[in-house]
């Protein structure tokens, strides 16, 4: 089931991208990461993610926004979204209502992992 | 004056002597024959002695002399003349005895000091308060030249003035400063026939009030002018009368919209800061002044500025009041960048912790696989650091948040005992060896933030470890009262002084003394910690047997410290 997962990370930092890319693939998940929103949006076009990491402070786009537009696109809204931020554990109510769930950097690498696989089944699991 | 009441008491003492030297001159004229004259001259002489001198008898001759030179004249009986004059006399001496009377009131009722000098310049009177003020006795001043009596007047630059006004009969005014004595005098000179009156005043209280007043004024003005600070006057209702250039910049409006009365400093206040400088203004009218605080002025064109406003109440009853202000946006914005600063630094230094973390927590799975002890170990020291080092930088961007009032608390029902039984692992974790002991209370429920509340506890914690001996053992109790839920964390460390027990949750409050000298730290951690308690609507608070000491060298010294901190069970605020 893993292997068909395709989990998406969006933060415009390299190293997050990395270590998040090395974590999830020695998993046997399938990563994509990108940098920006346009390149995630270029790719949105083509395929969709099983899960999608999306850093709250990227550069030149709020995370929080670009949450919120998926979240009410229709094409888009049933993809699990975990908004990440840097800025402590303690988001506020509603940007943690804008997504499904929040991952605070730096993460434990097991939350990382138990997130991970409980929205990708999650959503594998779902009736189509 | 005692010439005066003499003659007064004349009219009836007279009248027998009268009457006795009436009978004589009539036995004693008769007698030797004296020429009419003779008589007329007697009677002037006696009547300038009496006038000059006064006195009893030579008031009686001059009434006997004329009584004697009229009856004879007009051929009217003598007795009957006598009676006739003596009554006119005695009328005229009353007279004479009233307005002496006041004279003297007026005169003895002057409490200034008082010199009145003859045409030859003498003095011809002095008061006591004159005798005072030159400090001279009478008799030094008595018949003495207005030259030797007030060597200050008369080389006074002015005197010829003077001399020309008493020549002429004008009354004149000045004042000068008598180096003599050391004081300012103001000197009324009254002239008149008989000499020169002088009044004087000591006003040196009143010159050294003038000069403060007047260098006050210039301060004060030289204050308004300086182009460093905006000064106005505005009162109660909020208009502003008086505005100075650098105010009117300040605000953005023009002296001409002043005139019109169009600046108001209620309008000038941003509408969410009206209530409480609504308070302020309230203090102000109570209290006289208020200290300066920051606020943001709102200028006509809309625009903000941040100030530093003080304010002193002028007049009580118009309710004026004088305002400073010292435009600081510079600063502020300096300050707001420096604030930006360490929020991004601190956000900028999570990213590569995260990852650190995560190549050493993937690097501690795989040797976990391995089963390689020895790097297992140095990953979990490495991890410890890294997590330190989060939580450090967590601490800062905590601190911005209370300096904004920005700490918000997602509250939830959670269970204190969990709560204490996930931090105590923690902090374990941290510090393997350490004996941590924990005892849960039967029912612990709170409505609380569980991370903040979890941060606070660890603060805690972290503490008790790093300033206890690795020894000894930390304790947790948690308890509850029905109303609050309590939870306890007690060390033998050094103890906190009672002097120190409230300063200890101050910010950058850094333990002192010799043996905690290499204790690291922020100082920001139980600052922290107590705002997060504060926030939840509880209290938190250390005590220590008597005695401890900070800096306590023996271990038989410690006596240990234990931190309290209460959450009340329901409070959904």
């Amino acid at each position: 089931m893993k292997n068909t997962s395709n989990v998406w990370i969006v933060d415009d930092d390299m190293s997050v991208r990395e270590i998040m890319q090395v974590i999830l693939s020695e998993e046997g998940y399938r990563v994509e990461t990108y940098a920006n929103e346009i390149e995630l949006l270029e790719n949105l076009e083509k395929e969709r993610p099983s899960l999608l990491y999306l850093d709250i402070l990227l550069s030149g786009a709020d995370g929080r926004e670009i949450a919120r537009k998926l979240k009410s696109d229709p094409r888009y809204s049933d993809i699990p979204i975990i908004i990440m931020s840097a800025n402590h554990k303690f988001l506020n109510e509603t940007e943690r209502a804008i997504a499904n769930d929040t991952l605070t950097k730096p993460f434990e690498m097991d939350d990382l992992l138990a997130k991970t696989e409980k929205y990708v089944n999650g959503h594998d699991n779902r009736p189509s | 004056m005692q010439t005066v009441r003499k003659l007064q008491n004349s009219l009836f003492s007279g009248l027998s002597i009268s009457v006795v030297g009436g009978i004589f001159f009539l036995i004693f004229g008769s007698l030797i024959p004296v020429p009419r004259d003779t008589l007329y001259l007697l009677y002037t002489v006696t009547v300038i002695v009496s006038g000059a001198r006064g006195g009893l008898v030579p008031g009686m001759l001059a009434t006997l002399l004329l009584s004697i030179s009229v009856a004879r004249l007009a051929g009217i009986p003598l007795a009957v003349m006598f009676f006739i004059i003596e009554a006119g006399i005695s009328l005229l001496m009353e007279r004479m005895h009233e307005s002496g009377e006041l004279v003297h009131n007026v005169v003895t009722g002057i409490t200034d000091p008082l010199i009145v000098f003859d045409r030859s310049w003498k003095c011809m009177y002095v008061n006591r308060e004159a005798e005072k003020l030159f400090n001279k006795d009478r008799k030094m001043i008595m018949n003495r030249n207005i030259r030797e009596v007030l060597p200050d007047v008369t080389h006074n630059p002015m005197y010829s003035k003077i001399l020309h006004a008493v020549e002429d009969g004008r009354h004149i005014h000045y004042t000068y400063y008598s180096k003599t004595m050391e004081t300012w005098l103001e000197a009324n000179l009254y002239p008149s026939d008989f000499g020169l009156t002088i009044l004087f005043m000591d006003i040196s209280q009143k010159v050294l009030l003038e000069k403060k007043l007047r260098e006050s004024e210039m301060g004060f003005k030289s204050l308004i002018d300086s182009n460093i600070i905006g000064v106005a006057i505005e009162d109660s209702s909020g208009q502003v009368h008086y505005a100075n250039d650098v105010y009117l910049k300040m605000i953005g409006y023009s002296r001409r919209d002043l005139e019109k009365k169009l600046v108001n400093w209620k309008k000038l206040t941003p509408e969410e800061d009206l209530k409480r400088d609504e308070q302020v203004h309230k203090i102000l009218l109570r209290k006289g002044s208020i200290k300066p605080y920051e606020k943001d002025y709102v200028q006509k064109n809309g625009s903000r500025i941040t100030v530093l406003k003080g304010a002193v109440l002028l007049d009580r009853q118009k309710k004026t009041s004088a305002v400073f202000a010292l435009d600081i946006s510079q600063r502020s914005l300096r300050e707001k960048r420096k604030d930006e600063f360490i929020s991004i630094a601190s956000h900028e230094l999570k990213t590569p912790i995260t990852s650190i973390k995560g190549f050493a927590q993937l690097l501690m799975r795989n040797a976990g696989l391995k089963n390689e002890e020895k790097s297992i170990s140095y990953l979990n020291r490495m991890l410890n650091q890294i997590n330190r080092l989060t939580y450090l930088v967590n601490d800062i961007l905590d601190i911005r948040r209370i300096e904004d009032n920005r700490l918000v608390l997602s509250k939830d029902f959670i269970d204190i005992n969990q709560l204490v039984e996930d931090a105590v692992k923690e902090a374990h974790l941290s510090a393997p060896s350490r004996i941590i002991t924990w005892k849960p209370s039967p029912s612990a429920m709170v409505f609380a933030d569980y991370n903040r509340v979890y941060q606070a506890l660890l603060n805690i914690l972290t503490n008790a470890i790093k300033y206890s001996p690795a020894t000894e053992e930390i304790n947790v109790t948690v308890m509850d009262d029905g109303e609050k839920t309590i939870v306890a964390v007690a060390d033998k460390g050094p103890g906190v002084p009672k002097e120190k027990q409230v300063e200890i949750f101050n910010k950058f409050f850094r333990v002192e003394g010799k043996e905690n000298a290499s204790m690291p730290g922020l100082g920001i951690g139980l600052f922290i910690t107590s705002e997060i308690i504060k926030k939840h609507g509880g209290a938190i608070w250390v005590e220590s047997p008597t005695g401890a000491r900070s800096n306590a060298k023996k271990e038989k010294e410690r006596f240990g410290s234990t931190f309290y901190f209460s959450l009340p069970k329901i409070n959904k605020n």
